[in-house]
Order: C-alpha cells, then structure tokens, then sequence
C-alpha cells in the first residue's frame, strides 16, 4: 500500500497476550498536531494508557512510530521513533534510529506499530504488506542480535530481504538499559527500551513492504530534494560525519572542553588523539555506510584484524561510545572501543548508559565503596577496558556484579549506598551522552530539563551552542559562548522548538544540521501538502516540547528533577573547561520564565491550554 | 623580472625584505603584511606550546588565504603559506596564488573573517563548521591535528597587529603598494 502525502493514516496494533491483531486509523487533526514519531506517540499514551504503568509489565506500550518524512526520498528520511514508559528512568521514555526499519514499515503501508499485552512464549512480529503474523521465537531465543537477525533475514528473505528490529540478550534479560537494534546496525539506545520489549516476550519485528511514500507536491518537492542533497553536499558538518564519522566530534571536543573524562572528574586525556574518528579512519575502517536516502553516510564499518581485541567487520564505534568506554574510563587503546561496542551491540545495551555506568563503578572502586569482593573479583581500575569487556558481559547476562549495574548508575549507587549516589551522572535517571556541560553551559541546561532525562538528541542545542549550524532564522544567534549561562535559555528554547519537530517528522538532525529551519518546514509542506510555514514548524516544536515534557510530569518529574549531577557542577581543574562554573539555577529560573513552567517543574495551565493541549492540563493541573 | 619562486634566489630577497620592514616598519605591524608574517614566524619558531601540541608525525602545508577586497587596498588574493614539518614551523611565507593553492590545507576567508579569528571573535573550528572559513583539504588529517592548528591560530592572536578596522587611508595605500611591489619582485600573482 502506498503511503500519500506522506501518511499510511492507519496504526497497526498487535496484542501479544491474546494475539489479537487490528489496524487502526489515524486521523488528519491527530497527524497535523503531533506530525509523527515521538509527539504522535506520546498523544496515544496519554490518550490510553496510565502514566502510572508499571514500565515491564504487560500493561506498558511498546510504539514504533514513523513520521511524515520517513521513507521519502528527502534526504534523512530514515529515522523512526520507538516510545514507552522508560524502565531506566520511570518517565517517559523516548528512542529514535536510522537505519531502514522505518522506511520499509511505511511501504508496509502502516505509521506505527502500537504493541500491548505480553506474550507467553517469546516470539516475534512478521508483517509482509497486509498479512500480520505472530511467530513462535523459541529457536531464536537467546540469540545476540548479530545472529537473530541474520537467522530472520535468511528466513524470511526473498529476492528482498526484509528489514529488522530485534533486541538481543540484555533485553530478554530485561537490563533497564537494554537497546533495541535494526538490521545490526542501528540502535534505539537510549531509556532502555530493549527492556520493555524482552519484558513482552518480543524478540523481533520483521517487516517487508511493496508500496511507496508519495510526496503530495511532485514537483516542489523535486526541487527542495536537489537543494537539500546540495546543501549537505557544502557543508562542512556533512563533510566531517562523511569523511570521520561521528566520532570526529571527540578530537574537536578536546579542544572545546566537551568531552568527559574520567568519570566527569578530568579535563586532560592524554589518549584522546588515538581515539577518535582521525585514529578510527586510518587504521580500522573497512568502509563508510549509510542510512536509508542519506547523502551523508556517517555510518563506520571497522574491523580489528588481530590481537585480544579482534572484532569481525561490523558498526564502528560512534562518537558516544569512544568517549564512554574511552576518556570516560581513561582508556586509550581504540581497538579496545572497537571491542566493547562490538560486545554492547551483540548482547543489545545502550553505549551511553553502560559505559557510564562501569565508569560510575570504577568510581565507587577508587573511593572504596565497592571491593574485589563486590565485583567478582574484578579490579575496576582507570583505563583498564579488559575489566569493561568483561563488565559488558555480566551486565548483560546479569551475572555477579553485573546483576545490580544492570539497573543503570543511578538505581545502583542507591544500593550501594555510602554516598555512592554523589558519583552517578546521571539526570531523571538517564546516563548523561558525553557532551560536558562546563564546556557549553547550554546543554547542561538541556540536560536539566529534558522530558526524558539527560538529553542530548531531542533539541538542537549541540549543534547550536558549539557553533556547527546557526539558524538565524528562528531567532537564534550564530556565536555562543560555550562557557558562559547568558542567553542560554532563550537559546535551549528555540533549539527544543527546531529539535522536537524535525524529530517528531523523523528527520535526521545530522541533516537538519546542514540545512536551515525554513528547508525543514518545506520538507514537511511539500511531502503532506499542508499549508505549513516555518512559524507553524516551531510552533508544532513547542507543542510537542510540552507535551512531551508534560507526560514526564504525570509520570512523577517535578522541579527537583531539573538538576545536574554533583561531578558535573564541580569546576575542572585541568583542560579547557578547567574552572568554568555553571550557574544552573540562573539558566533554569530564566528558562521556566521563557517556557512557562511553574515552580513544581509543571508547565503553567494557561500555557498547556494556549497550545491546545488541554487534556493534558487538566490531567497535570485538575 | 620577478624572481621565480622556488629558487634560492627568491627565497634569499624574500628574506631580505622581510627583516628589513620589520626593522623599518612601526609596530604593530599591519595583519598579513610581510613583516607581520616574519614577526608570526619568528614567534612561533621560538614557541614551546606549538612544540608541545605538534604532531611528530605532521606533513603538510597549512595555507592561510585571503580573499581580495579592494576597499581595505588588497587588490589581490594573499596566501599566507606555512610550511610545516612534524613539531616545526619551518618557514611561514606569502606566495604565488598557484603555489598558495597547492597547499595541502587551504583555508579561504575574507578580510573581516580573519580579522575576527585574529581578534579571537571567530573561532577557527566553528567558522569553518559554520562556512565562514572554508577549508580544502583532508579534513581527518587537519581534524587530528586540531590542537596544533588551534595554537597556530591562537599564536597569531598573541603575535598582535594591526588589524584591518584600525587601517587608515594612508595605511590602506601603503597596503596597496606593498602589494603591488611584492608582486611586481615576488610574483605572487
């Protein structure tokens, strides 16, 4: 079935406890004011489910859910959504992904995928256009996500292989920060989702689709599409995600303050030059790869030919993960990244959390709250990524040690006690990505009031504040000052209006980055032929920012939650960053004014009611 | 006849007329003068930080290109060309625009683009993110050695000078002629 003007207009929605399978429409009033992805997704949660679910049990949702732009031609038009109440965090939790999985469930002619219940027997989700089945998952069952997806693949696979979103052991073993994975290449990481879907007995979804994605103004849409790819053609952020990957970004940073070292204590690694993508290019990469339609292609493939850190020819590395199994734990040695996030791929956790959380441990070990007789014998000391490696392991499998860092940083410093909850970075619950916030005051402010915790993805304040991409036309200035607080609300909120919206239509934001508002806006004009200017694209972006954050609320968020860890709000007293102080309670008191946010942390009712969103207010404020 | 660049003979004049105008001429020099482009030279000959963050392995020229403008009397494209070699900064030289081009990093801004960097309003790494510098050349390369070409950048700053928004008529046509003789002597076309 053919997607028009960019929507299926229909949720397929599978039951797993009772196998029951419907399709449902999806109205235009309900595309227009939540475009897709996240915002979509959020307004059907609150629509009907409790905020108050239980986040592994049956009566939480799992949606997958596309946008208007996904499966388009349009450059970054790959990126899909996947949404829940976070098991890591308890607030709402929000994934999204390239990849291919999105576009191909749109030729399947569906916006989403809205799971429920809770099968018996593990089992996976077959979808081929109209014929929807629920599959025995018994020999696949244990499988690393390398391995179900090859074995799903063959199986399934005709002249067209079909597209898929598989989690591996850590999901089934329901680690809160369990990943979710398509095609093995492309992971939903963060807020644990892969949790959800292992506690549903869901080990995969498997899609093949024949339809398109039809743009409804042809020959507009020609047109942007040429000015896009040219446009990321320029670009010089385009030029660094092609030529390094992302993991570019970690050699920049070291002369920028942005990357954490050492458990957010340091700010000099001496290793870093080794570790980066320069370093990842030269000696290790086999080949770029791209997403789905991306003229960028920041994708890695690398492979370690031999050694103790010999890896098979696979996703290189991204930026997050060289930093948190790099300079988060002093470790230089890059085959030995290559290695952990090989580990964290195959076994299905998020990078981000796991890195942080065996740095947060190393950590307790330094200080003596944990022992060799807490670990397993481990000595979890700085730069020791044979300890990591291992550590991944019995994380994933909840083994020993690894059972209670499973919980993530913030769950096991409160059971280790001692003031170990002084050493977890983490905002509502959420390992913090490595972007430090003493080098960009900004972003420690994201950071702080992110729906769904420590935030780095939901908004366009990383590109904003470091100075890659400007949008001057929304109202944002092209030079911030990284160390500074001033005008870093204003700032926050305009990047969460740009942000939210080109995430909620599932649009890449490396794309995003190279292109300015107004080419956002016509994207989602062109392909939905709705009269949408790039007024109502920011608007939309405050909507959706609201609402978003509103769930977080009703989930239990309030303004205490609004905060930075204790590591991050001490000064540095080394690097580029050294001394720099952030005055979160100016940045976040200024915010609260600009956004509209009480003194609980709760958007103001007027403000909820003012952008429609009056079920909502009613809910947060009676 | 100009000398031809690459022969010992203009290396030699080059030289020449460098010391002497930064014997004759007062300071602060002018940005991107000849003597001003000795006196960065010199400074980061002598620079233990730049030793410091260099890569040992480094091999490639670092060009600086300023693009024309007429109003500020540079009537003409300037490449301001750094030869480098592993920690050392071998010669720091304005040359021919071809012999500019073939640099392995070109960096290409305007006047007041350089000015900005040089007053430590732009910098180096967002301008060229932003586009407000663009660069030519292997970005990985120039990405690993980001310390050592920030310290550049910064020695620069720190060398001092007279920047473009000081320059008055009367300096504006001494840049002119300097230009012109430079090119006239040196053919740097």
């Amino acid at each position: 079935m053919n997607c028009e003007a960019g929507y299926a207009k229909r949720l397929l929605q599978i039951e797993l406890t009772d196998g029951n399978i419907e399709t449902l429409p999806l109205d235009d009033h309900l595309l227009k004011t939540c475009l897709g992805g996240a915002g979509l997704a959020t307004q059907l949660f609150l629509e009907r489910f409790s905020p108050d679910v239980d986040p592994l049990s049956k009566d939480n949702p799992l949606m997958v859910m596309t946008g208007p732009l996904t499966g388009t031609t349009l450059p970054g038009s790959s990126r899909f959504a996947v949404c829940a109440r976070s098991p890591l965090t308890g607030f709402w939790g929000v994934g999204t992904c390239g990849g291919n999985f999105g576009p191909e469930l749109k030729y399947a002619g569906y916006d989403g995928i809205l799971i429920q219940g809770k099968s018996e027997k593990p089992v996976y989700i077959l979808i081929n256009d109209e014929s929807i089945e629920i599959r025995d998952a018994s020999d696949v069952w244990g499988k690393d996500i390398y391995a179900v997806t090859d074995m799903l693949k063959e199986r399934h696979g005709g002249k067209k292989k079909p597209k898929v979103l598989a989690i591996g052991p850590a999901g089934e073993n329901q680690v809160l920060f369990a990943a979710i994975c398509n095609d093995s290449a492309h992971f939903i990481g963060r807020t644990g989702l892969g949790a959800v879907m292992g506690s549903k007995n869901l080990k995969a979804i498997v899609v093949t689709g024949s339809g398109k994605v039809l743009p409804a103004m042809a020959e507009s849409y020609k047109e942007l599409r040429s000015r896009v790819i040219e446009k990321c053609k320029e670009s010089m952020v385009a030029e660094s995600l092609r030529s390094m990957g992302t993991a570019s970004a970690l050699d920049i940073g070291m002369v920028t303050g942005d990357v954490p070292i050492r458990n957010w204590r340091q700010g000099e690694f001496e290793g870093s030059g080794d570790t980066g993508g320069p370093a990842m290019t030269a000696n290790y990469l086999v080949k770029e790869h791209a997403c789905y339609s991306c003229p960028i292609a920041c994708k890695r493939v690398v492979k370690v030919d031999s050694g103790p850190y010999k890896t098979k020819e696979g996703p290189g590395p991204e930026y997050e993960t060289c930093c948190t199994f790099g300079s988060f734990i002093e470790n230089n040695n890059l085959e030995g990244i290559i290695k952990a996030n090989e580990l964290c791929n195959k076994f299905g956790v998020d990078t981000i959390s796991c890195g942080s959380t065996i740095a947060f441990a190393m950590e307790c070990f330094e200080k003596g709250l944990l022992s060799t007789a807490d670990t397993d014998g481990l000595e979890l000391t700085w730069g020791n990524i044979d300890v990591a490696l291992k550590l991944i392991e019995k994380i994933s499998l909840r083994e020993g040690i690894g059972h209670m860092l499973a919980q993530g940083s913030v769950k096991a410093a409160r059971q280790i006690g001692n003031g170990a909850e002084n050493y977890a970075v983490a905002v509502k619950g959420l390992e913090l990505p490595a972007h430090d916030p003493r080098g960009f005051h900004g972003m420690g402010l994201e950071y702080a009031v992110g729906y769904r915790g420590a935030c780095h993805l939901q908004h366009m304040t990383l590109y904003v504040e470091q100075g890659m991409s400007t949008f001057e036309s929304a109202g944002l200035e092209s030079d911030y000052d990284g160390q500074s607080d001033d005008g870093k609300a204003k700032m926050a909120l305009l990047s969460q209006n740009l942000g939210v919206p080109a995430g909620s239509s599932c649009l890449c934001l490396f794309v995003f980055a190279c292109i300015d508002a107004q080419d956002a806006a016509d994207m989602i004009r062109t392909v939905t032929g709705w009269d949408f200017t790039m007024e109502d694209f920011l608007n939309l972006g405050s909507r959706l920012w609201l609402l978003q954050r509103g769930m977080t609320n009703l989930m239990g968020a309030k303004a205490s939650d609004d905060t930075l860890p204790a590591n991050v709000m001490k000064p540095l007293d080394n690097g580029m960053a050294e001394g720099s102080t952030i005055d979160l309670e100016k940045m976040l008191t200024a915010y609260y004014e600009l956004r509209g946010i009480d003194t609980n942390g709760i958007p103001r009712k007027d403000v909820l009611e003012k952008a429609g969103l009056n079920k909502l207010a009613a809910r947060l404020h009676g | 006849m100009p000398y031809t660049h690459g022969t010992q003979e203009w290396e030699e004049a080059y030289t020449a007329v460098t010391k002497k105008r930064m014997d004759s001429e007062k300071k602060p020099y002018i940005y991107f003068m000849p003597e001003w482009v000795g006196a960065w030279e010199e400074f980061l000959k002598a620079d233990p930080v730049y030793k410091s963050v260099a890569l040992p392995d480094w091999k490639g020229a670092v060009v600086l290109h300023v693009l024309k403008n007429a109003d500020y009397g540079v009537e003409q494209d300037i490449y301001v060309y750094l030869d480098l070699l592993a920690n050392q900064v071998r010669s720091i030289r304005i040359v021919p625009s071809d012999y500019g081009k073939s640099g392995a990093f070109v960096i290409t801004g305007t006047i007041e683009r350089w000015m900005a960097v040089g007053k430590k309003e732009l910098d180096v790494v967002k301008g060229m993110m932003q586009g407000k510098l663009k660069l030519k050349g292997n970005l990985p390369a120039i990405v690993r050695a980001i310390k050592p070409a920030v310290r550049l950048v910064d020695a620069a700053a720190e060398v001092g000078g007279l920047m473009p928004d000081a320059w008055t008529p009367e300096i504006i046509e001494s840049i002119k002629e300097t230009i012109k003789n430079m090119a006239a002597e040196f053919n740097i076309n």
